[in-house]
Order: C-alpha cells, then structure tokens, then sequence
C-alpha cells in the first residue's frame, strides 16, 4: 500500500497464488464450517454458506495484498485456514 | 492495493465490459425481442389467463398428447408477452419433442405464431453469463472468475479511493489522463450500490458451480445432489421423474382451477399453469401465480389433475431463501415499471462505461513510459476494438435481423455471427490504424450504425418510428429512439475526438 510503485516480483507472484487459491480454500472452509453450525434444514444451512463465501473471498483477497510481510501473509493464511478447516471437519454431520 | 485494482481491473476488463453491455441490454430483453420480430400483430388481442390456458391445452393435446408434462404461459406483461406453452416428453418415448424455447401460439388464433427466427434480445441476455461459442459451463466459469475480480475492483476502487466524496464532484474536462480518471470515479461512484449489488449476486446466481464444495458438504456430492440443490435455491420445479400411476383417467377442467386461483392473487397474476402425468390418474396441477416483487416471490398452488381439488399450497419461506430470492430479484429486476426499469438501464450503462473508462485510464496513465511496447499496443488495440467495436457489433446484430432474408436457414445463429464477425473486425480495424485515427473512426462507425438503424427499420418494415409513434406503442418506437440517441451521443464523442486531434495532432 506504500508509496513505491511496485513491480511484478516473487511477492507479488506469492500474493496472487495466495489469494486466488488460498483465498477460495479459506472461503470454502469457513463457509463449510458456518453451514455445519447452522441449524438443519439442510437447505438454509448450505444457502448461508453460499451466501457469505464469496464475501469471505473477497476479505481473504484484499487482506492478503494488504498484510506487509509476505511470510506473515503466507503464515496467516494457511494457519487459518488450517484451523477453520479442521474445525469443520470435527462438527461435520453425517449426510 | 492500487496494484490491485488496476490488473483486476485491466484483465477481466474486456470480458466485464461484454457482461455489462449484453447484461445492460437484457434489461429490455423482451423489448429486444419485439423489435427483431416486426411480424408480431401492432396490437395483441387480449385473452384472459382461462381462454389462454384452453388454446394452450387443446394444442398440447393435439402436438403433443404422450407428454409427460405440459406448460401454459399465458400472455402476461412484459416477460411474457406471448402465449406460449411447453412440453416434456420422457427420452424413451419416441414421441415429438418441444422445440428448444417452446411454442408460441398467436392469442388471435391459438396456432404457432410465423414469426421470423432469431436470437433477439434473449440471446444478449443470455450471452452476460454463459457467453458465446463455447460450452455452457466454460462461459459461466470465465464470467464468475471475472465477476470476483470485478468485486475485488469495486472495493479496492473505494479503498484507493480515499477522497472518495470529494473527487465524486470534480470533474476536470479536457484534462487528458485526469479527466478519465475523474470519469471512471463519477461513473463507478455514482452508480456504487448497482455496481456491488449486480456483482455480488450474479456470483450468487450460478454459485453452485463455483462454491460447489460448500452445497456438498450439506448435500453430499454428485450431480443429482447438486441438482436438488438448485431446484430449492431457485424454486424450480422439477422434471417428472416416472409416468404417473399408469391408470388412464380424464383431465379436469382447468377454467375453475384457473378462476380460484385468480380469485386468490387477482386478475391476470397467473404466472403459468403446469400439467403433470395428464390424463393420468396421478395427474397434478400446478399453478403460480403472484406479481414480479423486489423478493422474487411466486405462490405455488397444487390442484389434483383428476378431480380438481385443491391440494396445498407453498410453506412459508426462511430467512436464507428470502435472503437469496431478493439478491436474485435485484439482479434480475423483473419488478421494475418503466421508470425503474431505465433506471436499471442507465446504471447498466454507468457500469459499462465505468469499466470502459478503466481500461481507457490503463493506456492514458501508461502512453508516455511505455507508449511504444507490444503490451501497450495489444491493450489499446482491445480497448478500441471493445469498447467502440462491441457497441457496433452489438448494431450489426440489429442491422443483421433486418437484412437476412426472413425464411434463410440458421437465421438466428447468423444474425450472432454477424455480431462477432463485426467485433473480430473492428478488433482488426484497431490493430492496424493508427490509435487515435482507430478511436474516432470507430465512433463514426458507431454513430452511423445507430442513427441509421431507425432508417434500415424503415426501410424494410413497417414498424418504423411514423408508424409506431402515433399509435404510441412506446416498446417499438423507444426501441428506435433509443438507438437514435446513441447515435447522437457517439456522433459527439466523435467529433470532440476529432477536434482535440487538430488541436493536438497525434
């Protein structure tokens, strides 16, 4: 966000790998977890996912262009993937 | 972030600017479609949602009486100005099949209306999510992908965009790379709520391809899971899957179905009438009714196909379907009354213009550093090419209607061709003038395909403006109209582009 004109470098190539599949996985994980919360039916619970992921994308997308450092970038969001994932692997219903 | 908003903006540019315009013109879809059909009656005879639904069934029983299921459209506003009806026939019947996009009867006679072949105004609607040559799902997945980076654009546009409010009033005329960048601000600010809505919910609409994973997990996977997902989100109603109880037993009268359910929702607020299993002891009728609101919400109501009787109506909607069924209202504006309509069209137009603008804002910001680089070169030859060349292409998709003979072979499919061959063209034109020369010589183009398509109507129908305008048929006579200011307004941007060449030779 700096003044510096950037340029296209590895951190950038980093960001834009980080945001365009790291964001989505993030967006579906959160998105899957949110619908795991959510009271049956079933309906409602996976349209509220629908609804809010591609918000979800949109904030993991601006953030990962926003964070400074690219290590904290990369550290957050697999970290947080990781735990949004793994939290709604341990509340998934059988279906 | 600015780093962002520019290559967001730049490479899903071209393809946002296509969905934009086709989207924009969808918004007058049926109006289109009237106009490339100069065979329609001037005036339709009125017919009641009863006698529509009589025509409908005594044709259905006659084209088509081993259907599975029947559907009766009867004339009805402006989505569906026509009678038209629809059947589905079991694929191991050998039976006739429907014709793709149904029947459409003349209400005058209850016969198949001889109107000319063509994609009309349905097809450029069409084209704003699924695109063109290519298979379905490819063009939904490039429109959706656009469509995020068009949703990170908008918000970085607002985050860049520090002085947001105050930069919304400023306007620096003749300021080269300023003034396209006070344009791109105004267009995308002022128009900033259609801009987030349109986006947002369009990567609602075809949501279950692109967050798949997220209905799976509810669903589980597979296409006949996904499949149920979708009947739900959108209300649809789903395909019979048997062929009824196999007992013969005669269809009840539809009038006093039709009748009850008019008394409930009102005169003319039958939306269509589905036939299940007719003639079949099973049979089930199906009705919806209700006006187009801001919630997308239809009543359904089920009578038995034997009897008649009344069997249950809709369960009342949840929060997340009500959620869903406004967005898509929205998007779609099927609500809207002239003037909200325009409304929608202008603000359609804004965010054409708004992506227009960014692309030209790429090229005014960058000529002097790296004017003379084959990426600049390649940028500024889609820019023209686009954003003059697509608005002809889209005239050229007009002219083509008139011009190719009413009863040719694959009518429709060429009068499409004709518009991306003119595209193709254009896009060649840009390559090979040189830039501003390209620019203001596809705005004379533009403005003569515009200002003289009221000409050519006239010339080859006769629904042209000197007919249309004095017994007011506002559809026809707007459809001239409207392409007349077009003309108009690529007539002025022609000529300020060729005056600031004088003044400044390139």
């Amino acid at each position: 966000m700096g003044a510096r004109a950037p340029r296209f470098s590895l951190a950038i190539a980093h960001r834009i790998v980080a945001a365009v599949l790291g964001g989505y996985a993030f967006a579906v994980a959160l998105s899957i977890l949110l619908s795991y919360r959510m009271a049956p039916p079933r309906f409602e619970a996976a349209m509220t996912g629908v609804l809010l992921s591609f918000f979800f994308y949109l904030l993991a997308i601006v953030w990962v262009f926003a964070v400074r450092s690219v290590r904290l970038m990369w550290a957050g969001m697999l970290g947080v993937t990781l735990v949004v994932a793994l939290a709604a692997w341990c509340v998934r219903p059988d279906i | 972030m600015t780093w962002l908003h520019t290559w967001c903006g730049l490479l899903a540019g071209w393809v946002l600017y296509f969905v934009f315009l086709t989207g924009t013109a969808g918004y007058f879809d049926t109006e289109i479609d009237r106009w490339m059909q100069p065979e329609r009656p001037l005036a339709v005879k009125a017919i009641s949602a009863s006698e529509a639904t009589a025509q409908g069934l005594r044709f259905l029983q006659r084209e088509a009486p081993s259907a599975t299921q029947w559907l009766i459209y009867p004339p009805n506003g402006r989505e569906h100005p026509d009678l038209r009806v629809y059947w589905y026939v079991d694929p191991a019947d050998g039976a006739r099949r429907m014709p793709p996009g149904g029947v459409t009867l003349e209400s005058s006679t209850g016969e198949p209306a001889a109107y000319r072949e063509t994609g009309g105004g349905y097809l450029l609607y069409r084209m704003h999510y699924r695109l063109h040559y290519m298979p379905n799902i490819a063009g939904r997945w490039i429109v959706g992908i656009c469509s995020m980076a068009m949703l990170v654009g908008i918000v970085t546009g607002v985050i860049v965009h520090r002085r947001i409010f105050r930069d919304f009033f400023t306007f620096r005329a003749a300021r080269g790379q300023r003034s396209w960048l006070d344009a791109h601000a105004m267009v995308a600010v002022l128009a900033l709520p259609f801009h987030l809505m349109i986006t947002y919910s369009g990567l609602v609409f075809i949501a279950y391809i692109y967050v798949l994973p997220v209905i799976s997990a509810s669903y589980g996977a597979g296409d006949a899971n996904t499949r149920q997902f979708i009947r739900e989100m959108l209300s649809e109603i789903s395909r019979p899957t048997g062929r009824g109880a196999g007992v013969a037993a005669p269809l009840t009268e539809l009038a006093p179905i039709v009748h009850a359910v008019e008394k409930r929702w009102g005169q003319g607020q039958v939306r269509f009438i589905e036939i299940r299993y007719p003639g079949d002891a099973d049979a089930r009728v199906v009705v919806k009714a209700g006006p187009e609101t801001a919630s997308r919400y239809h009543g359904t109501e089920i009578f038995d196909g034997v009897t008649g009787a009344f069997l249950s109506a809709d369960p009342p909607r949840s929060a997340p379907k009500v959620a869903v069924d406004t967005m898509l209202a929205l998007h779609e504006g099927l609500f809207a009354g002239p003037a909200l309509r325009w409304l929608y069209f202008l603000s359609g137009v804004m965010g054409t213009a708004m992506v227009g603008t960014g692309l030209v804002l790429w090229t005014a910001k960058r000529r002097d550093k790296i004017g003379d680089r084959y990426g600049f070169r390649l940028v500024e030859c889609l820019n023209v090419g686009t954003v003059v060349g697509l608005p002809i292409a889209v005239a050229a998709y007009f002219w083509a209607n008139r011009l190719i003979p009413a009863a040719m072979a694959d009518r429709a499919a060429w009068e499409a061709h004709v518009l991306f061959i003119t595209w193709s063209v254009l896009l060649l034109h840009a390559a090979l003038r040189p830039p501003r020369r390209a620019w203001i010589e596809q705005f004379w183009i533009a403005a003569a395909a515009y200002a003289l398509l009221p000409v050519l109507n006239a010339l080859t129908t006769d629904r042209h403006l000197g007919q249309t305008l004095p017994v007011g048929d506002w559809v026809l006579a707007g459809f001239d109209l409207t392409t007349l200011a077009f003309g108009l307004a690529f007539t002025a941007a022609a000529a300020v582009l060729n005056r600031a060449k004088q003044a400044r030779p390139a």
